[in-house]
């Protein structure tokens, strides 16, 4: 890998004489995330190669219509055009071809932070970060949603009805009975919002756990892999998942402090927010989740991947199924 | 008297001998697949010691909920499924719903007795679970 690696640093800098021995991250459910440095005359290069797993384990299987997860190509692209539209992510230093010998993926400047919500959440060196980040995210999503959908590769094209539609057919293929999941279908059912006149792109996975921050604020929105185009309140809604607050149980969004944070520095920085369907988004990314992760402890069932964290995230599901309850049927 | 090791006890002797053996001489990504394996066991164990009673619990409760009070008595497992797919239908067909006496304190009961297995860190849980006595101190930033 490292012989690899090394050509394929010579595409960034004809000069790189040599390249670190790559850390394997730990990524997300798809794809790897390696850790590397060029070193070249002009000095040392901090890159990440981010590429599909090499063993095709994927929560979903291969070419399975349920995929919405964008190809690595694809992602390069993305994060190239949002950058332009002044929301901070990493730069794209080389998309790989097969000749490389790598798979796919692609290679982008590793932005130094740190990313593992509970750090970020309680460390003391994030105090000032903590401050920051809501304005910071509502400047970064406001700039996002006011991309044009042009200035982005085509991307699936979503809306709450297809979403809800999606979550409850994988529901459903599970054959459960969890009666707070169908008491929250109805509830999905009957306050289904509008869809907007105009779909943005969104993120599709915005949350903590995604985020970089330095000990200022956020430096960088990483994992595009599920950006599509829809309506802006669901990436603000889905940062609002109980799951993602990592303890921080009050702070509704991410962890880091009140909706209300978010809302007014999304507002300020253009953003047109909607604080009933940031909830709805809420509630219907609850649910998601839950089925994702009765997804994930399928992979296992099946076979196509056989690690134990996947039954551990399994048993997950019936966390959402509390803050589903949280969320509608509070008791105080 | 009967002394063979049950089968929470043979699970909490395994969590023990990763935990206190196997883990501190672990790292990296090893370390943290044992720490997994630590986190599925214990939910093993959990469900071990607390499902009989919470699935008789919930039985009792689908019972009343459901108007079926006279449904013959039995092992619980043959019942259970299918009462639970019964309220699931109900709730679905729009038959039940949170207007219906005793559904929320139902799902309450049902939820937190499977988190109680599942995921008892769970911050939610640790707060719905809480004795109202106790109330979570507000988050202070910084």
């Amino acid at each position: 890998m490292e012989t690899r690696l090394l050509a394929l640093a010579r595409r960034i800098d004809p000069a790189a004489r040599s390249t670190s021995r790559p850390e394997r991250l730990s990524g997300g459910a798809n794809n790897e995330t390696w850790a590397f440095d060029v070193v070249a005359p002009s000095g040392t290069l901090p890159l990440i190669l981010r590429r599909k797993a090499g063993d095709g384990s994927g929560i979903r299987a291969p070419g399975d219509p349920d995929d919405a997860s964008i190809a690595p190509e694809t992602e390069a692209e993305v994060l190239r055009s949002v950058a332009a539209a002044g929301v901070p992510v990493p730069a794209v230093r080389a998309v790989l071809e097969p000749a490389d010998g790598l798979g796919r993926g692609f290679v982008m400047e590793r932005v130094p932070g740190e990313t593992r919500p509970k750090r970020l959440l309680h460390d003391s060196a994030f105090a000032d970060a903590r401050r920051a980040v809501l304005h910071d995210c509502g400047r970064a999503l406001a700039a996002l949603h006011a991309a044009p959908v042009s200035a982005l590769p085509p991307l699936r094209v979503t809306s709450a009805a297809a979403e809800l539609a999606l979550w409850e057919r994988r529901w459903r293929a599970h054959r459960g009975a969890r009666p707070v999941f169908e008491l929250a279908l109805r509830w999905l059912h009957a306050h289904l919002p509008a869809t907007p006149a105009r779909p943005v792109p969104l993120h599709g996975d915005f949350r903590t756990g995604n985020l970089l921050l330095d000990a200022r604020g956020l430096r960088a929105v990483l994992d595009w892999e599920l950006a599509c185009v829809g309506d802006p309140m669901a990436d603000l809604g889905w940062f609002c998942v109980a799951s993602w607050r990592f303890g921080e149980l009050d702070a509704v969004a991410g962890g880091f402090g009140p909706l209300d944070d978010l809302l007014d520095a999304y507002r300020a920085a253009g953003g047109v927010a909607d604080a009933e369907r940031v909830r709805y988004w809420e509630v219907l990314g609850t649910f998601r989740w839950g089925v994702m992760c009765l997804d994930m402890a399928e992979a296992w069932r099946t076979g196509r991947d056989r690690s134990v964290e996947r039954t551990a995230v399994g048993r997950r599901a019936s966390e959402t199924e509390l803050d589903l309850l949280r969320l509608l049927a509070p008791r105080r | 008297m009967e002394t063979k090791p049950g089968s929470a006890e043979l699970i909490e002797a395994a969590i023990e001998s990763i935990r206190g053996e196997l883990l501190p001489a672990l790292s990296g990504r090893a370390a943290f697949q044992a720490r997994v394996v630590i986190t599925v066991l214990d939910t093993a164990r959990r469900e071990v010691l607390q499902a009989p009673a919470a699935d008789a619990a919930e039985l009792a409760r689908l019972r009343a909920l459901l108007a079926m009070a006279h449904a013959p008595d039995g092992a619980a497992d043959p019942v259970l499924p299918a009462l639970r797919h019964t309220l699931c239908d109900a709730i679905r067909e729009g038959r039940v719903d949170l207007a219906t006496p005793g559904l929320a304190d139902h799902l309450w009961a049902d939820v937190l007795a499977r988190v109680a297995i599942d995921q008892p860190a769970y911050p939610s849980f640790v707060r719905e679970a809480a004795p109202a006595a106790s109330p979570v101190p507000e988050r202070t930033r910084d």
